[in-house]
């Protein structure tokens, strides 16, 4: 069943779509439609020329004849608006539906029941919520007062639980006075759009990425092998200006410390590459407290020789989703340095906990030692090869690697930390599923 | 060439050798004094400062340096810059080439000039000519 317009509507739709194409020829019909009968009899009483009856007593036939042109025309609107594959819907300036077409509502049924109904009457009829309606009666309001309509995106759940995206607009169509008749709603399915927005935004996010490790790639060639590198530049320029075999022996001495520290940057940049590129990694749901054991294990020594005090509070979340490789690692990293960098002053006091945030889980571990200053060091804290403290064991490698293993899987890291008070490390994963 | 004295603020043990055998090479009456952060080197001054000892003519300051790296030495010596006695020439001798730390460098109007490592014979001696 196709929906049947009324006149109110017909009228507009005709003024909207019939001047699109044939302005003047739209507008002499409309004008004729209204006015043509009355102002015919009115120039006949006042002329009273015989010449006018005889159109009179034409009338009829004129008329006959036109009605059946509307009527054809009517069911050439109708049938062009039932056809239209987007929804379109008119509404009075009440907010009732005057039309709707079967694009918007396809049960012939629902669609003549709701002519007249607001949208609050109709999520009643159809037991839908009413903040729907609510949300709709905003959107018309607001459009009510502007001059070019509202428009929004819309993503909702077909019957078969696939999103889909449409593209909606309110426009309210005014008489002369700039008065609001009716608002013309109408929506188109962007749902294909969409999706290559979406797979063109990833692709952007990707390629982003890829391009600030590149640039992160290079900033650490230049910073951590150019100084190892010129050392060995500077070893050779001596031995070839020294005659004494002694010195030069001495000096080729050095260049092992040299060679080491280089292969030890570039091995770091090597395994960061692996991580960033490993597609292939598995993930998993890991139990924290195995982790944390394995922790412990491989930290046994350290932890006693400085009495350590480890607790752990795992009762909110005690899974996350990841690689179990990283998992342990973060976790051996992050205690590794709240012992590196304990307090000479107090036992070493650690605990690791895990709080919820929404689908991911804020893994902490918390220490009472040296702290960092932020405010001095705060950006350079997980860059390759940045210590902080003067530490013989300190290489710069542990937390670049942690950062790099974090959101090569999704995560986030970041820190709090107060000098002499203790530093937290939060670690932001998914949540075990 | 007078006497001169210079302060080396450097971390690595083995950049810190081999500048001392590079000042050597250049033949030039000079005496190193060697220290390993920005903390370090600030206590030094303060003591020389005191009046006891005599401030160095040239510092040569690394900038990643653990405790208090190469800018917060900077930030410090600026507060103190007008208490000194004698004016110092401060080069920047780091492996950085970032235009973000050269451009950084400028606004310390006292660095004489932002030098890439390796330390050779040739920036040695072109630092004690303009002393």
């Amino acid at each position: 069943m196709k929906s049947r317009v009324s006149n109110q509507v017909l009228y507009a739709l005709y003024g909207a779509v019939a001047g699109l194409f044939f302005p003047f020829a739209a507008t002499l019909l409309h004008a004729w439609l209204k006015h043509a009968p009355l102002s015919l009899h009115t120039i006949a009483e006042q002329q009273r020329t015989e010449d006018l009856f005889w159109i009179i007593d034409m009338a009829p036939l004129v008329l006959g004849t036109l009605a059946a042109y509307i009527g054809k025309n009517r069911d050439f609107y109708e049938n062009v608006l039932n056809s239209i594959p987007s929804d379109i819907v008119v509404f009075d300036k009440n907010h009732r539906y005057l039309f709707v077409n079967p694009s918007a509502v396809k049960d012939p049924a629902h669609r003549k029941k709701m002519i007249g109904m607001d949208d609050f009457e109709y999520c009643a009829y159809r037991n839908r919520d009413s903040k729907f309606a609510e949300e709709r009666r905003n959107q018309f309001h607001i459009a009510k007062n502007t001059d070019g309509g509202l428009k929004w995106e819309e993503t909702i759940k077909d019957a078969a639980g696939n999103p889909v995206t449409n593209l909606r607009r309110f426009y309210p169509v005014r008489d002369s006075n700039g008065h609001m008749k009716i608002m013309i709603g109408y929506a188109l399915d962007i749902s294909d759009r969409k999706l290559l927005e979406e797979k063109q935004e990833v692709l952007i996010k990707q390629l982003q990425k890829t391009n600030r490790q590149l640039n992160d790639f290079s900033n650490i060639i230049a910073h951590n092998l150019r100084g190892p590198l010129g050392n060995i530049t500077s070893i050779v320029d001596l031995i070839e200006n020294m005659d004494d075999v002694e010195q030069q022996k001495e000096l080729i001495s050095y260049l092992k410390p040299c060679t080491e520290s280089v292969s030890a940057v570039f091995n770091q940049l090597i395994d960061s590459l692996h991580v960033m590129h490993d597609v292939e990694i598995e993930f998993r749901n890991n139990d924290l407290a195995t982790c944390l054991k394995l922790v412990r294990n491989s930290l046994d020594l350290e932890i006693k020789q400085c009495q350590a005090k480890i607790s752990t509070d795992l009762s909110l979340a005690a899974e996350v989703y990841g690689p179990e490789k990283y998992i342990v690692s973060m976790l051996h990293n992050l205690v590794s340095n709240a012992i590196k960098y304990r307090s000479p002053d107090r036992q070493p006091e650690i605990l690791v906990r895990t709080m919820n945030e929404g689908e991911e889980v804020v893994l902490s571990v918390a220490d009472n030692g040296l702290g960092i200053d932020l405010h001095k060091h705060g950006d350079n804290l997980f860059k390759i090869g940045k210590v902080f403290h003067s530490n013989p064991d300190s290489k710069g490698f542990g937390l670049f690697m942690t950062k790099t293993q974090v959101e090569s899987i999704g995560g986030k890291i970041w820190i709090d930390s107060a000098p002499g008070k203790g530093t937290t490390f939060f670690i932001m994963l998914k949540k075990g599923k | 060439m007078e006497h001169v004295s210079i302060l080396l603020v450097e971390d690595d043990p083995i950049t810190t050798i081999l500048t001392k055998k590079v000042i050597t090479a250049c033949n030039a009456d000079t005496e190193l004094v060697c220290t390993k952060n920005g903390q370090e080197a600030l206590d030094y001054l303060s003591a020389q400062n005191a009046g006891t000892l005599i401030l160095p003519d040239i510092i040569l300051l690394d900038l990643n340096m653990p405790v208090l790296d190469g800018w917060g030495f900077l930030d410090n010596f600026r507060k103190h810059i007008n208490t000194y006695t004698k004016k110092v020439a401060l080069y920047i001798c780091t492996s950085s080439t970032a235009p973000r730390d050269i451009m950084k460098a400028r606004e310390y109007q006292f660095v004489k000039d932002f030098i890439t490592k390796p330390l050779n014979q040739q920036k040695i001696t072109d630092m004690l000519r303009v002393l």
